[in-house]
């Protein structure tokens, strides 16, 4: 005779079988991030090549001076350059030239520069197209500009201050930043990862798995629901509660699998976009060119934020089991879910644009506790800032959110509503109308 | 050890707005087919609901082979099946993996489950189609798979709502066939709630009429013909109930 498996591992594979071939599921949570994020990596990889491009390609500039002869550091700007200096012409018929820069030069802009007095001059720049690399290329031309003249006034201040260097006259003082944030000295990378962290990264990363597990959760019992199958499953030979790990167990592999293909999908974009910008670069200049920024987060935090969003998970897909209890069907409680999950996830929009939710009140601060959105991402600030009483209570509030949900998914699900019709809304429907 | 597999006594269950039952009784012994038998809307799944465990009553005493469902809930469960009266199927799941999981679920061994499975298959009819998903199957074929897999288990106590509701007059007469069969080769009980007045004297040996929450008649179905003095059970059952037929129709 061979070896029983055991129930709860029937109960799990079934689960697993009937939801991973839902579309929502398959689509919506394991391959949906990963299809839409190398979808985004090609577009974005495509688009960082144009960038290359135009970037790479050099403005055609012109110098216009007027009001006599152009001086030394007129010929030295032009030289440098590589621009005709022109006069007696208008600006028309030299952009019809074929230029696309014109720098208008004139007597008092020598003169000023002679006499250290900052002088203005007027570049006009015809843009190919509206984008940002080809606004930002007269910034580079007018910074050009300025460093010629430095070199100039530089050499000629050698002659009193050998040592003198062009350099030190453009940044005379290197000033290093550092920001004082709740009690903690910041570097600005410390703060960069802060905002690319936890304003962006978390946030995406936790509405894309929470939302997802929320869902799946709930699509679970809305399946069982619309095909009428609870019936017979809860008169199989197992306890309530194996039941409920079951599915707890099964949405938690999914979420796992939405997890994983979320990360997978962030990686791939990430590489595509390195990618489209080294082919373009390497097509340009013969070099490697890498990705401009990095997200950098202490490993504690990284670990901190592995508990914060496991919690914040478990509690989002006991809150899917009860919405998807209270739903007659697949839709209702992926629209219910839909809804929870938007509503959960306002004040994580409210960081996103700005708003410091520990400045709010306390009473706001109460109500923000019960949503485990804000309190994971009220973990992720603090384990960055280092405030580790801060993390420790975010921890009691979500394990404190897990128990009540739990305790509440119990009853609903032993609850005989659940076969008899709409659980609670039913009730509070009948309760209205008998109060009328 | 008992001679009845099930004892019911005086059940109450009220929902939000009608009281179901009002004081249900009745005894089924081993190896017997029983009937309840009642209009629309009488109190027969709720009967069977509670039975079976889904349903709580606000009064009365169930014993199932002498146990307790409230108290002994897992160990009832395993001696007992069900088939709800409008249950539906797993969509993505095949009929044979359906009749896998249910077996896995019931069975101690894993040779036990195979012949469960075996068993189940066979009593379907569906041959190729149970390597079909379930949502492919027409509201006849998801019938038969749900009857089969209802008494593949093996249970000691069936519970079936309306078994051959939806099947075409064939399979119907080969779903009765099984289920008496099933009777015959194990000595199990099966109490059944039916509108099929020839389905009912054709399997039960002891029928209930059940009205408004209340059982009216119970007995044998030659008893009751006798006691309503008609010459079938569907004139017995229309006498019991009090010939409101005619008063409609009038
Ligand atoms: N979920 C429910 N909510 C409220 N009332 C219900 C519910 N289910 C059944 N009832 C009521 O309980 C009574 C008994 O219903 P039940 O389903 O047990 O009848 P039945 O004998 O099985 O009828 P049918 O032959 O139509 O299947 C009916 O009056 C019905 O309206
Ligand atoms: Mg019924």
């Amino acid at each position: 005779m061979s070896r029983k498996k055991s129930k709860l591992k029937i109960l799990i594979v079934k689960e697993l079988k009937e939801l991973i071939k839902e579309r929502i599921v398959l689509f919506g949570l394991l391959l949906g991030p990963l299809i839409m994020y190398a979808v985004m990596g090609g577009l974005a990889g495509a688009a960082a090549g144009k960038v290359v491009e135009q970037a790479a390609k050099p403005p055609k500039v012109a110098i216009l001076f007027e009001g006599g002869e152009p001086g030394n550091i007129t010929k030295a700007l032009a030289q440098a350059l590589n621009a005709t200096i022109y006069t007696g012409i208008s600006v028309e018929d030299l952009l019809n030239k074929g230029y696309n820069s014109i720098l208008l030069l004139n007597n008092s802009f020598e003169e000023n520069i002679t006499k250290g007095i900052p002088a203005s001059i007027t570049l006009i720049y015809k843009p190919e197209s509206i984008g940002f690399v080809e606004l930002s290329k007269p910034q580079g031309i007018a910074g050009a500009v300025s460093s010629i003249v430095l070199q100039v006034v530089a050499d000629y201040l050698k002659q009193y201050m050998p040592d003198i260097s062009a350099g030190f006259l453009s940044n005379p003082v290197r000033t290093n930043i550092e920001y004082y944030y709740k009690g903690e000295l910041l570097t600005a990378n410390q703060l960069q990862g802060l905002v690319m962290g936890v304003s962006l990264a978390i946030p995406l990363a936790v509405l894309m798995t929470a939302v997802s597990a929320t869902q799946v959760a709930a699509i679970s019992f809305g399946l069982e629901k619309e095909a009428k199958t609870l019936e017979k499953l809860f008169t199989l030979p197992v306890s309530r509660r194996s039941l409920l790990v079951s599915k707890l167990a099964a949405v938690t592999v999914l979420a796992i699998g939405g997890v994983l293909s979320y990360m997978a999908g962030l990686y791939i974009y990430l590489k595509m976009v390195e990618r489209g910008f080294a082919v373009a670069a390497a097509e340009q200049t013969g070099e490697e060119a890498t990705l401009g920024f990095t997200i950098t987060l202490p490993t504690s935090a990284i670990i901190v934020l592995g508990i914060g969003l496991a919690l914040t998970l478990y509690v989002s897909i006991v809150i899917g089991f009860i919405v998807g209890s209270q739903a007659s069907d697949v839709r209702g409680s992926q629209l219910a879910a839909s809804y929870i999950s938007f509503a959960l996830a306002i004040p994580l929009f409210m960081m996103f644009f700005g708003v410091d939710l520990a400045q709010l009140s306390t009473g706001v601060k109460i109500l923000l506790a019960l949503d485990p959105y804000a309190v994971l991402s009220m973990i992720a600030t603090s384990s960055i800032t280092g405030d580790h009483q801060m993390v420790l209570t975010g921890f009691g509030i979500l394990v404190a959110q897990g128990i009540f949900w739990t305790l509440i998914a119990t009853r609903l699900l032993s609850s005989e509503a659940l076969i008899t019709g709409h659980p609670l809304i039913m009730r509070l429907k009948k309760r209205m109308t008998r109060s009328r | 050890m008992t001679e009845t597999a099930l004892i019911v006594e005086n059940l109450w269950k009220s929902y939000d707005q009608v009281t179901a039952l009002k004081g249900v009784s009745f005894e089924i012994g081993k190896g017997e087919i029983f009937g309840l038998i009642g209009p629309n809307g009488a109190g027969k799944t709720t009967t069977l609901r509670i039975i079976a465990g889904i349903l709580h009553p606000d009064k009365g005493v169930i014993r199932i082979y002498g146990k307790d469902p409230k108290r002994d809930e897992v160990e009832v469960k395993r001696i007992i099946s069900y088939l709800p009266e409008d249950a539906g199927v797993y969509r993505f799941l095949k009929g044979i993996e359906f009749l896998h999981f249910l077996a896995e679920i019931y069975a101690e061994t894993s040779e036990e489950a195979e012949k469960m499975v075996e068993y189940g298959s066979r009593i379907s009819g569906l041959g190729e189609r149970l390597w079909d998903p379930m949502k492919s199957y027409s509201k006849g074929m998801k019938r038969r798979l749900l009857l089969a897999s209802t008494l593949m288990t093996r249970p000691k106590l069936a519970i079936l709502d309306e078994p051959t509701s939806g099947l075409d007059v064939y399979h119907s007469v080969l779903m009765r066939k099984a289920i008496k069969n099933y009777v015959k080769e194990t000595g199990a009980s099966v109490l059944l709630s039916s509108h099929n007045m020839l389905e009912v004297e054709y399997l039960c040996d002891r029928v209930a009429f059940i009205d408004k929450g209340q059982i009216i008649a119970i007995g044998t179905p030659e008893e009751l013909k006798q006691q309503f003095n008609a010459s079938n059970l569907e004139e017995a059952f229309i006498n019991a109930v009090g010939g409101e037929v005619e008063e409609h129709v009038a």
